[in-house]
């Protein structure tokens, strides 16, 4: 059994952390670095006085839940996991447990936050809620019990596609500028709906914010570097896309120009919800001319992301670093009060820059254990 | 055709093909060698898919001072094709069509010649590894290329497919285009006159003497 437990930690538990450092580390970067510990004490105890604000904190729970669960279930669909369904030899109860223990895994950020608040509303007198939300925390696992077992019992999910999807494969071509948002969509729906989500939120808040004091226009873009930040994790996966999905675009005959005009209409696409809430939101005092500036800003952040990935091959780890100190340098920008039409053209300018320097010189690095020779060969 | 000069091709430092020079006459090339030992590398980077050191011209086209003539004029063949799941053969094949200015016939045609019609409008994931062959075949011989690199173009796919490929390269050599094969099986040299033998091998080119049969016939 200890085997089994150390088989599923290295292939699926030690993987989702390696590969969602860049998140966690956001979340918790966010979480704790803009709240101090005691205001998580005073928001839990809010939310533990609040019907309302308890569903919604499990309604984020949830989602947290379902991206673990999703990763796990796309493993099992991958051939280098096929030797996972092997655990169909192992008596059920050995096996619901071994899940479990996956999903206890998966789970335990939430579990410790979860602890950690519930300890201070305990001793604030909201136990009914504390206990409510303490078999919350131990229930949601066994659903994704259930989720993995549906299925290694059917292993092969049905594929065939309905009327509608094939009536308009047949009609329509993909453009190009959708490829990314379609494998966003396909392979990383719970990255995106959070990142957005995420964004969005800092909008919306800042558009409530900013009438309540004597904030400047500098408040919205810190909300943009913010949102930029945050998007960073999906040009990573936009530059793996390409590279490992996608190789073939760097033999195809497209001038630079078209190539820009495609990340362009990708990008413009991507920011589309944020834009969109900050005209729906628009505080009384934000000119119309402020908007297209901002808008432009938060796209050419991507543009700069973009062509710091073609420039450099990033691991997780630098890519953190990079994003603290680029965090750090555009914050005293904003805050030694470069105008944001500086920015956003600085931003566009470096960005198509670099895209179009090293477009072509990019290279996917596969890690240096890959490129040893096998002893079969 | 192919002139390439002093390529070096390095994965992070670590150095795994270096061609002094090498000239690819027309004709068909067929390239040997092991299993990672720089067949695919070589063939990426001909293509236009990888950075590397040197030079690399196609004619009169370098690829680096003429990216959109010399990357009109080659084309390139997976080994083993692996696209996005969400896009169907017939994206891929109007998408590369449309840039490498293919006609409306000639894709139709390569789609009918290759099998590809039953699952055209399927999404890949779907596919088994010979039908996103297929696809990867008939994207290869798309539009007017002088060049066209195959790797491994028979794996995967059934006899049936095998003999169209063989057709296939017969007729657009017999239009003057420049073939680069590899493959580890022998090919029949009754179907492809094979112009050249090279083998990868300890990060080198070498060219070997002609396979069996092809003295015989120049």
């Amino acid at each position: 059994m200890l085997s089994v437990l150390h088989i599923l930690r290295k292939t699926l538990v030690t993987e989702y952390y390696r590969l969602n450092t860049g998140f966690l580390f956001l979340v918790a970067m966010f979480a704790f670095g803009i709240l101090r510990p005691e205001d998580h004490i005073a928001l839990a105890s809010y939310v533990f006085a609040s019907p309302f604000l308890l569903a919604l904190m499990g309604v984020v729970f949830a989602l947290y839940h379902f991206k673990t669960v999703f990763f796990v279930r796309q493993r099992l669909l991958w051939d280098s996991h096929s030797f996972l369904y092997n655990l169909l030899l192992i008596a059920k109860p050995y096996r619901w447990a071994a899940w479990l223990y996956v999903q206890w895994m998966l789970w335990l950020p939430v579990a410790l936050y979860v602890i950690f608040v519930g300890y201070y509303g305990w001793w604030t007198g909201q136990r009914l809620s504390v206990i409510a939300t303490m078999i919350y925390l131990l229930l949601v696992p066994v659903t994704g019990v259930a989720a993995y077992e549906y299925r290694l019992q059917r292993p092969n999910p049905d594929t065939r596609l309905s009327i509608v999807t094939t009536y308009l494969n047949r009609r329509f071509n993909k453009p190009q500028w959708s490829y990314f948002i379609l494998y966003l969509f396909s392979e990383n729906p719970v990255l995106l709906f959070l990142t957005k989500g995420f964004s969005c939120f800092v909008v919306v808040g800042i558009c409530k914010i900013y009438p309540t004091d004597s904030y400047d226009e500098r408040l919205f873009s810190l909300g943009a570097l913010t949102i930029g930040m945050v998007h960073s994790v999906l040009m990573l996966h936009l530059y793996e896309f390409e590279h490992l999905q996608l190789p073939l675009l760097r033999n195809m005959p497209m001038k630079m120009g078209q190539r820009l005009q495609q990340y362009g209409l990708l990008f413009v696409l991507m920011m589309l919800p944020e834009i969109v809430f900050l005209v729906r939101y628009m505080p009384v005092g934000l000119n119309w001319g402020y908007i297209w500036e901002w808008s432009l800003l938060v796209i050419g952040m991507l543009f700069l992301l973009f062509g710091r990935f073609l420039q450099k091959h990033y691991v997780m780890d630098t890519l953190l670093r990079q994003g603290f100190y680029a965090f750090f340098i555009g914050f005293f920008l904003i805050m030694f009060k470069v105008p944001t039409l500086i920015l956003a053209l600085g931003s566009w300018g470096i960005g198509l820059w670099l895209c179009h320097r090293f477009y072509y010189t990019s290279e996917y690095i596969i890690h240096q254990e890959g490129l040893k020779i096998r002893p079969e060969e | 055709m192919l002139q390439i000069t002093n390529l070096h091709k390095s994965y992070g430092g670590h150095l795994v093909l270096q061609v002094p020079s090498l000239f690819l006459k027309e004709g068909i090339h067929w390239f040997k060698g092991a299993n990672g030992s720089g067949k695919t590398t070589f063939f990426r980077t001909l293509a236009g898919m990888l950075p590397f050191e040197g030079e690399i011209k196609m004619g009169t086209w370098d690829i680096r001072k003429n990216p959109i003539d010399y990357r009109l004029h080659i084309n390139y063949g997976e080994a083993e094709p692996d696209y996005p799941e969400f896009l169907t053969a017939n994206d891929l094949i109007q998408f590369v069509a449309k840039a490498k200015k293919a006609s409306q016939k000639q894709v139709d045609e390569l789609i009918e010649l290759l099998g590809i019609e039953p699952f055209l409008y399927q999404p890949s994931g779907t596919y088994s590894s010979g039908m996103l062959k297929k696809t990867s075949l008939a994207v290869a011989f798309l539009g007017q290329p002088k060049v066209i690199i195959l790797d491994e173009p028979l794996i995967t796919i059934d006899d049936a497919t095998v003999q169209k490929v063989y057709e296939l390269v017969q007729r657009y050599h017999a239009q003057g285009v420049t073939f680069l094969l590899s493959s580890h099986q022998d090919f029949r040299f009754e179907a492809l006159p094979i112009k050249q033998l090279f083998e990868v091998k300890d990060k080198k080119i070498t060219e070997l003497p002609p396979p069996r049969g092809e003295n015989d016939r120049h």
